[in-house]
C-alpha cells in the first residue's frame, strides 16, 4: 500500500484535529461563570461540522468568547479553538457592528481625538451623569471607570524628549508602543526607553504604528483591522530591513494579535517576520542570558510581587522570560499568581452585557492578589492593568516599570558601554 | 414453539428500505402486515451505500431503464420524503485524462431519460463546488442529491405502524410454513430471547431480504441467483462538498463523492464476493487505497481531510454469469412471482433496483400482492403521500440550540414528538451530532431501539467525530433505565465500541489512532471493560 | 533558555521527573503540548494489575518476574521505586492508599471493581467499603449529570453484599448549569461547586439520604479541581461518610492530582512552557544539545540533559502512519511489536499490540537514535516502548517509576 498522499491522516481542516477530549471546556474561563456561552468544544470544532452543512446553525452565544485563546493553550491536539470561534463570529454574525462596539474597536482615533483634551475628556468619563449615559445609550457598563487619558502623547514625549541620542547607540530595537502607552500610559514608554538605553540599546519608533487591531477584530471591523495590520507588518519589515534586532512590545496583546491573529484570521503572511515581533521582556531576558546585556540592580530595591500571566501572554508561551527577569531582581519577592483570565479581555469587559461575566470571571484571581497582599500586582497587559485596579485597591505594573525601577542606571549604562 | 394467533394477509421479509416500503404500501393500502428483520431495520445494505438521491445520470448511457426509474422516484422522494433529502444538485466532471467527448453521449443519455443535464463551464463548477479538482475540464449539472437511508426507512417503518402493521426486529426466518404448492407463513427465531422458536402465518410472504433474499428463497425451495457485490466506502470528517460530484464517464470505482448531513462519503468499490462472507464484510487496506486515490481526482482536499471510518456494503444484484464485477448488471427492478415462476404460491421475491427505487418496488411488490389476493382496487398512494415527518406543515418554528435544530433535520415534523420542555430533555448525549435526551428518549419509545448500535441509526448518536467516546455511557445509562439490566448494558457498551472501531481499524492512522488511543483508555482503562465481566474478583 | 535537564511532556511522567529533578536543586523545565492523560485518570494508579495471561494480580512487586525483558519495569526495577513515587506524590499533598505488595480493587465509572495500586484519599474503593463494614450505600447522583452510572456502581455493590440505593439531587446553582445542552461534564462542574455553592450542595446531599439511612453515600468526583480544599471540604460536610466514585471523561481526581503536582513542581522553582510543543532538536555527535519549540521560535531550550515523557498516540508524541509509527520531532527509533495490520486488533478489549509500541531505548532508557543510544535523552512514561498500560494497568507506574529511574540515573552523572 502507497498511501503517501494521507501520510498522517491529520486534517489540514483544523478543526477536525480534535479528538473530543474536552479537557478545553474545563479551562475556558466563561464556561464556569455564564451558562448560556455553549463552551469552546461546542462552539469550536462542534459547531463547525454543523455550519459547514448549514450556517443556520450558528449560535449568537458565540459573542460570549472572550477570545483568551486558553482553550488553545489547553488543547493536547493543537487545534485553534479561538480562532475556529472568532472566525465563525466574523462570518456568520448578520448584524453590523453598533455604534457602541465601533467606539469601543477605535482605540486609535479615540485615543488621538481624547488626548487634544484630555482633562476634560477624563472628567467628563468620570462624571456619574455620563457614565450612566453612556450605559443606557450606549451600552458602556457604568461600572466601568474608562481609562484615563493622558495629556501629552508617549509619541509626543518621545520626539521631544528621548529620540536625538537613541542614535548614540550601535544596537537598536523597534518599539510598538501600542494605543495603551501613546495615549493613556506614557510612563510605561518612557520606563522601556530608560531601561533599554541603559542597557545598551537604542529605542526607535516604527514609522507608521497603527493599532495592532484586536479590539477592530474582536469587534468584527475586519476590514479596518486588516488595512491597518498591513501597514504595521510594512513597518515592522522596514525597521528590520533598517537594522533594528527586533520590533519590541510591552504590551502582550499587541505582540499575540501581530505575531498570530494576522495570520490566522486575518489571513496575512507575516511568517518572514513573525519571529521577530517579541516581548520587550522575551528580548531582554534572551540578551542577558546571551551576556549581551547585564543589569546592575539597586541595593536597596525592595518589593513584594504578584505576578499576573494575561492570556494571550500564556498563548505566547512567553510568561517565562517576564517571570525570569523578575527574579533576577535581588530584593523582589515573587509570588507567580496562578493562571487565571482577569475577565476584562480588551473591550469584552466594558460592554454592559458582559459586566457580570466579566467580574465573575476575575473573581478567582482577585481573591488570590487579596491573599498575597502584595506592594505591586504586575502584569505584561494594559487590559488587564485596567480590570485589576478597577477590581481590587492593588496597582499593577508593567515588569518593564519594575525593571526599570530596580536597576542602577549608572552602574547597568557602564556595564553596557561599549 | 409459539405461534402468532392474528393471521396476515402478507409477511414481509427484511427490514431495509424495500421491505419497509413494501410494508408501509401495504398498509396503507388497508392489508394486515408483519414485517420481520433478522437483525435492526437498515442493518443490510440499505444502511451501507452512499445515500445519493441519484438523478440517474450515472445509469443514463449503459441502462436507460434505471435511469428513467431513479429521476422519476428522484423527484417523487423529493416530495414525499423531504426531511430525508438533500437538495444539493450534482456535477458530472471530465478531468484531462477522461474523454471530453464522452460528455455530448452523456447528456443526450440524460436528456432521454428525462433528466435534466446541462454542461456548464468549469469555471462555474468551480464557484458552484470549491472543493472540485481545479484542474477539470468539463462539468455536467444534474439534480442529484442525497437522502438518509436510516431516516427514509424508519419513516416507512414508522407509518406501517401508524397504519396496523406489526414488526419484529431481531427475527430471523429459518423455515417456511408450506403445503405441497403454497407458502403459508415463516417460522422464525427469536435471537433476543434464547432464539425460542415463533411463527406467524399469511396469505402471502414477501421476500425483501436484499442479498439474503438467496438464502431466504432457498428457505422456501425455489431458487433465485444472486450477485453478491461488495461495494466500500469511506466517510470523511465533515463535509468536504456540498454538491454531489461524480466522474463523467463509464461508472467505475469511487467516482462518486456524496455531502450527508454533517459528513461526505467516497464510494465504491465493486467486485462480487462469496455468498458466506456477507455477514461480516470488512474493508481492505487495498480498498482504501483506491478510493483515496480516485476520491482525490474528485476532490483534492480530501488528502488532507480525517477519515472517521470505513464500511462495505453488498448490492443484491441479480446474477448473470458472464459479468465479474457486476458493473454492467441492471439495477433494474426485479419483481418474481414464483407461482408462475416456480409454481409456488404465496410468495413473491422483489430484489434488483436499488435505494433510490425502493418505493417503486415496493409498489410493484404490493400490486402483485393484491393480485394475489384478490383485491386489484386497492390503489397505490406512496408516490403523493408525504411519509411521516416530511409533511408540509407550512409552519417555520425558531429552534433554539443545536439538538433542536440537529433533530429537526432528521426527524423532519416528527421532532415535534421529541420532549424539549425540560432542561433535562435538551441535554446532549452526542454532542458530536447533537443529540439529545429528548431524542434518545423518543428513539427507545417510537423508532425500535434497545440497544446502542440502533440507537445510532435511529439518531446519528456515535456517527461524529469521536465515535461514540462522549456519548456511549450517557446512552447507556438511559438504555439501561429503560431495560435494567446492567450486565446487558456493559455487553453492549463492548459490541458498540468494536462495531465502532471495525470501521476505524482499516483507516488506524493519525488522528484516528489518537481518537482510538483516547477511546480504549476511556472505556478499557478507566471504564475497566476490558476487564471480562462485572463479578467480584478476587486479588 | 538554558537549564540543567529539559524535559519534554507535562504529564505525570514529566511532572514526577521535574519534581524529583528540583528536590535534588537541579534546574529544569518542562514543555507541555496542552493538558496531559492526567485529565483523564480517575483517580487511582495502576503499577502491574493483569498479567499477560489477564488475570487479575495480587501483588505488582511478585508478578514483575513474569514480564517480557523489553518491558520498562525489567529495565528500573520497580519494586524499589514504586514507594519512592508513594513518597513523591505525598510531598505534593497528594494523599493516596495503596502498596506495591498487594493491589486493592477500585470501582470503575461502569461499576467494576478493578486492580490498582493507589487511590486518591477519599475515593471509594472495594476494600474501604469493606474495612468501614458497610451493609447499606446510599449512591447519589445529580440531576441530569448524564456521565455518571449510579445503578451500574449499585449492581456492584449488590454483589459485595451492599444494600445500595439510588438518589438524585440537585441545586440552584447545578440547575441553572443544566440550562446549557452541552456542560455538565465532571470538570465543568466541579467549576461551579466552590464556596457557598457547595455548601448548598451538602444541605442538598443531607437532606436527601437522612443520618443514619445508610453507612455511606457514594457521590460522583465532581468536586475540587479548581481548588482540591474543596474536594475534602464536601466530605466533612456531609452527615453520612461521603467517598467519592470516578467518573467516565476528563476526571477530577485526575486533576486534583495533576493540579498539586504542577503547583509543587512551580513551588520547587520549575518552569513550565504551557501549550507548547518540542518540533525539532539539534544533535552533535551521540547528545542532544538544544531543543526548538513552536512558541519560542528562534529561542531554543538548551540543557545538560533531556528526558522525553511526551506519551504516545494521544498526545502526538507518536504518530502512526499508515505503514509505521514514527516520533516526529526528535526522529527517535521506535520499537514496535508488529507491523500493520496486525498492530491492530479486532477487539479494542483485547492487548492491542499498537499500546506497547513506543521509544526504542537501552537498558539506562537512553532514547535510540539511528540505531546508537543518545547519551544525554532519557525517555518515560507512555512513550516507552514494551509495556501495555491497559491490558496490564501500569500507565501511572510506568510513569512514575521510570521517570524516578531515569532522575536518580541523573543525580548521580
Amino acid at each position: 500500500m502507497t498511501m503517501d498522499f494521507q501520510e498522517q491522516n491529520i486534517s489540514s481542516h483544523n478543526f477536525e484535529q480534535c479528538t473530543k477530549c474536552t479537557v478545553c471546556t474545563a479551562y475556558c474561563p466563561v464556561t464556569a461563570v455564564n451558562a448560556l456561552y455553549p463552551g469552546p468544544k461546542q462552539a469550536g470544532p462542534d459547531g463547525e461540522r454543523y455550519r459547514l452543512k448549514d450556517p443556520e446553525f450558528f449560535e449568537k452565544a458565540l459573542k460570549f468568547c472572550l477570545n483568551c485563546k486558553r482553550c488553545e493553550v489547553a488543547c493536547p491536539s493543537g487545534v485553534r479553538i479561538g480562532d475556529i470561534i472568532l472566525a465563525a463570529r466574523i462570518a456568520h454574525t448578520k448584524e453590523r457592528p453598533s455604534l457602541r462596539d465601533t467606539m469601543l474597536a477605535s482605540t486609535d482615533l479615540m485615543g488621538r481625538t481624547a488626548t487634544i483634551c484630555a482633562p476634560v475628556v477624563n472628567v467628563a468619563l468620570a462624571l456619574r451623569p455620563v457614565k450612566y449615559l453612556m450605559d443606557l445609550t450606549v451600552g458602556i457598563d457604568s461600572h466601568r471607570r474608562l481609562p484615563k487619558y493622558s495629556s501629552t502623547k508617549f509619541t509626543t514625549w518621545f520626539r521631544r524628549n528621548a529620540a536625538e541620542r537613541q542614535k548614540e547607540f550601535s544596537r537598536q530595537v523597534a518599539y510598538f508602543h501600542g494605543c495603551y502607552v501613546n495615549y493613556n500610559y506614557p510612563d510605561l514608554g518612557i520606563a522601556l526607553v530608560k531601561l533599554l538605553n541603559a542597557a545598551g540599546t537604542g529605542v526607535r519608533l516604527m514609522e507608521a504604528e497603527r493599532c495592532c487591531g484586536v479590539a477592530k477584530i474582536s469587534n468584527r471591523l475586519i476590514d479596518e483591522a486588516r488595512h491597518d495590520a498591513e501597514i504595521n507588518i510594512a513597518a515592522v519589515r522596514k525597521a528590520l530591513a533598517e537594522g533594528c534586532q527586533a520590533v519590541v512590545a510591552t504590551g502582550s496583546t499587541c505582540c499575540f494579535t501581530m505575531r498570530d491573529e494576522y495570520p490566522h484570521i486575518l489571513g496575512i503572511d507575516n511568517s518572514d517576520v513573525r519571529d521577530s515581533i517579541t516581548m520587550a521582556t522575551a528580548w531582554l531576558y534572551r540578551m542577558i542570558e546571551s551576556g549581551d546585556v547585564k543589569l546592575a540592580f539597586r541595593k536597596d530595591f525592595r518589593l513584594r510581587l504578584a505576578y499576573h500571566t494575561p492570556c494571550h501572554m500564556e498563548k505566547l508561551g512567553m510568561a517565562n522570560y517576564s517571570i525570569g527577569l523578575l527574579r533576577m531582581i535581588p530584593g523582589v519577592e515573587l509570588t507567580v499568581l496562578d493562571s487565571n483570565c482577569c475577565g476584562i479581555a480588551g473591550t469584552y469587559g466594558f460592554k454592559k452585557e458582559n459586566y457580570e461575566t466579566s467580574q465573575a470571571i476575575g473573581s478567582k484571581l482577585f481573591r488570590q492578589i487579596a491573599e498575597i497582599n502584595p506592594d505591586f500586582v504586575t502584569t505584561d497587559c494594559e487590559t488587564c492593568k485596567w480590570q485589576i485596579e478597577m477590581s481590587t485597591p492593588y496597582k499593577v505594573k508593567n515588569p518593564i516599570e519594575i525593571l526599570a525601577e530596580a536597576i542602577d542606571v549608572e552602574a547597568t549604562a557602564k556595564l553596557n558601554r561599549k | 414453539m409459539k405461534k402468532i394467533g392474528k393471521h396476515y394477509d402478507v409477511i414481509v421479509v427484511g427490514g431495509g428500505a424495500t421491505g419497509a416500503g413494501v410494508a408501509r404500501d401495504c398498509s396503507l393500502r388497508g392489508l394486515k402486515v408483519l414485517l420481520i428483520e433478522r437483525f435492526d431495520f437498515t442493518a443490510g445494505a440499505t444502511g451501507r451505500n452512499h445515500g445519493l438521491l441519484h438523478s440517474g445520470a450515472r445509469y443514463a448511457v449503459t441502462d436507460r431503464e434505471s435511469a428513467t426509474e431513479c429521476i422519476k422516484e428522484n423527484m417523487t422522494l423529493r416530495r414525499i420524503a423531504s426531511h430525508c433529502v438533500e437538495e444539493t444538485g450534482g456535477l458530472f466532471i471530465t478531468l484531462p485524462e477522461d474523454d471530453l467527448g464522452y460528455q455530448k453521449t452523456f447528456i443526450d443519455a440524460c436528456r432521454a431519460a428525462g433528466i435534466e443535464a446541462e454542461a456548464i463551464d468549469p469555471a462555474l463548477a468551480r464557484r458552484l463546488e470549491p472543493s472540485v479538482n481545479p484542474a477539470l475540464v468539463g462539468a455536467v449539472k444534474v439534480p442529484d442529491g442525497s437522502v438518509d437511508p436510516f431516516r427514509l426507512t424508519m419513516a416507512n417503518v414508522y407509518d406501517a405502524k401508524l397504519h396496523g402493521a406489526d414488526v419484529l426486529t431481531y427475527h430471523e426466518v429459518t423455515d417456511f410454513i408450506r403445503s405441497s404448492t403454497r407458502i403459508e407463513g415463516v417460522v422464525m427465531k427469536d435471537l433476543r430471547n434464547n432464539g425460542e422458536g415463533i411463527s406467524a402465518t399469511a396469505d402471502v410472504t414477501v421476500n425483501a431480504a436484499g442479498i439474503w433474499g438467496h438464502m431466504i428463497a432457498e428457505k422456501a425451495g425455489v431458487s433465485v441467483k444472486m450477485f453478491p457485490a461488495k461495494g466500500s466506502l469511506l466517510i470523511f470528517g465533515h463535509r468536504v462538498n456540498n454538491v454531489v460530484i461524480n466522474r463523467c464517464r463509464k461508472p467505475a470505482n469511487a467516482d462518486i463523492l456524496v455531502p450527508g448531513d454533517t459528513v461526505c462519503v467516497i464510494g465504491t468499490t465493486s467486485d462480487r464476493v462469496p455468498f458466506e462472507s456477507v455477514d461480516r464484510m470488512e474493508v481492505t487496506p487495498e480498498e482504501v487505497d483506491v478510493l483515496m486515490r480516485e476520491g482525490m481526482q474528485l476532490a483534492p482536499s480530501l488528502a488532507t481531510t480525517r477519515i472517521l471510518r470505513a464500511y462495505a456494503g453488498v448490492r443484491p444484484l441479480v446474477a448473470s454469469d458472464d459479468d465479474p464485477s457486476g458493473r454492467s448488471i441492471s439495477r433494474g427492478i426485479v419483481c418474481l412471482d414464483h407461482a408462475s415462476r416456480d409454481g409456488l404460491e404465496g410468495f413473491i421475491t422483489i430484489t434488483g433496483g436499488k435505494l433510490m427505487t425502493y418505493r417503486l418496488m415496493a409498489e410493484w411488490a404490493t400490486d402483485m400482492v393484491c393480485k394475489k389476493l384478490g383485491r386489484t382496487g386497492l390503489k397505490c398512494v406512496t408516490a403523493e403521500r408525504p411519509l411521516p415527518g416530511s409533511e408540509q406543515t407550512g409552519k417555520q418554528e425558531k429552534l433554539r440550540g443545536m439538538g433542536a435544530k440537529a433533530a429537526a433535520g432528521r426527524h423532519g415534523t416528527l421532532a415535534a414528538d421529541i420532549a424539549a420542555d425540560k432542561d433535562s430533555d435538551r441535554a446532549l448525549v452526542c454532542e458530536c451530532e447533537g443529540v439529545t435526551v429528548g431524542e434518545v428518549r423518543y428513539a427507545i419509545d417510537k423508532l425500535n431501539v434497545d440497544n446502542l448500535i440502533t440507537l445510532r441509526r435511529r439518531t446519528r448518536m456515535g456517527m461524529g467525530t469521536c465515535q461514540g467516546q462522549l456519548c456511549i455511557c450517557r446512552a447507556a445509562g438511559l438504555l439501561e433505565e429503560k431495560h435494567g439490566c446492567v450486565k446487558r448494558q456493559l455487553d453492549d457498551m463492548r459490541d458498540f465500541i468494536n462495531e465502532r472501531w471495525k470501521g476505524m481499524r482499516p483507516v488506524a492512522w493519525g488522528d484516528a489512532v489518537a481518537e482510538a488511543q483516547l477511546m480504549a483508555w476511556m472505556y478499557a482503562g478507566n471504564a475497566a471493560l476490558n476487564q471480562s465481566d462485572n463479578t467480584l474478583i478476587q486479588l | 533558555m538554558k537549564f540543567d535537564i529539559v524535559i519534554i511532556g507535562g504529564g505525570l511522567a514529566g511532572l514526577t521527573a521535574g519534581i524529583s529533578l528540583e528536590e535534588k536543586g537541579l534546574s529544569t523545565a518542562i514543555v507541555s503540548t496542552g493538558h496531559s492523560s492526567l485529565h483523564f485518570n480517575t483517580g487511582s494508579f495502576g503499577l502491574l494489575g493483569y498479567d499477560a495471561d489477564r488475570k487479575p494480580v495480587a501483588s505488582p512487586a511478585d508478578a514483575i518476574s513474569r514480564l517480557a525483558n523489553n518491558h520498562p519495569y525489567v529495565r528500573t526495577g520497580m519494586a524499589s521505586l514504586a514507594p519512592q513515587a508513594a513518597q513523591l506524590l505525598a510531598d505534593a499533598g497528594i494523599t493516596m492508599a495503596g502498596s506495591e505488595a498487594h493491589n486493592h480493587l477500585r470501582i470503575s465509572p461502569t461499576g467494576i471493581a478493578a486492580p490498582a495500586w493507589l487511590t486518591l484519599e477519599g475515593m471509594a474503593t472495594v476494600e474501604n467499603l469493606r474495612q468501614q463494614g458497610v451493609k447499606r450505600a446510599a449512591i447519589v447522583g445529580i440531576d441530569g449529570y448524564l456521565d455518571f452510572l449510579p445503578r451500574f456502581i449499585a449492581s456492584t455493590l449488590e454483589k459485595a453484599g451492599i444494600a445500595a440505593t439510588v438518589k438524585s439531587v440537585t441545586t440552584d446553582a447545578l440547575r441553572l448549569m443544566r440550562k446549557n445542552e452541552s456542560e455538565m461534564r465532571a470538570a465543568n462542574i466541579s467549576r461551579i461547586l466552590i464556596g457557598d455553592r457547595l455548601d448548598r450542595l451538602a444541605e442538598a446531599i443531607n437532606a436527601a439520604v437522612k443520618p443514619g439511612e445508610a453507612d455511606v453515600i457514594l457521590f460522583p468526583a465532581v468536586v475540587g479541581s479548581e481548588n482540591p480544599d474543596e474536594y475534602a471540604r464536601l466530605r466533612r460536610m456531609s452527615a453520612t461518610p461521603l467517598y467519592y466514585c470516578a467518573t467516565p471523561g476528563a476526571s477530577v481526581p485526575g486533576m486534583i492530582i495533576g493540579r498539586q503536582l504542577t503547583s509543587r513542581y512551580t513551588r520547587l522553582g520549575g518552569m513550565i512552557f504551557k501549550g507548547d510543543s518540542v518540533v525539532a532538536g539539534q544533535f552533535d555527535g551521540d547528545r542532544l544539545t538544544e531543543v526548538k519549540t513552536q512558541n519560542l521560535g528562534s529561542d531554543s531550550l538548551r540543557a545538560d540533559n533531556f528526558i522525553f515523557a511526551a506519551g504516545s498516540f494521544f498526545s502526538h508524541a507518536l504518530e502512526a502512519l499508515p505503514d509505521r509509527i514514527v516520533e516526529p520531532a526528535l526522529g527517535l527509533d521506535i520499537d514496535s511489536p508488529a507491523d500493520r495490520p496486525e498492530l491492530f486488533g479486532k477487539d479494542l478489549f483485547e492487548p492491542q499490540p499498537f499500546m506497547k509500541a513506543g521509544i526504542a531505548t537501552d537498558p539506562a532508557l537512553h532514547a535510540m537514535r539511528g540505531g546508537r543510544p543518545v547519551a544525554n535523552l532519557y525517555v518515560a512514561g507512555a512513550a516507552l516502548a514494551g509495556a501495555d498500560s491497559l491490558s496490564e494497568a501500569s500507565g501511572s507506574g510506568v510513569a512514575m517509576t521510570s521517570a524516578l529511574f531515569i532522575s536518580n540515573a541523573i543525580a548521580h552523572k
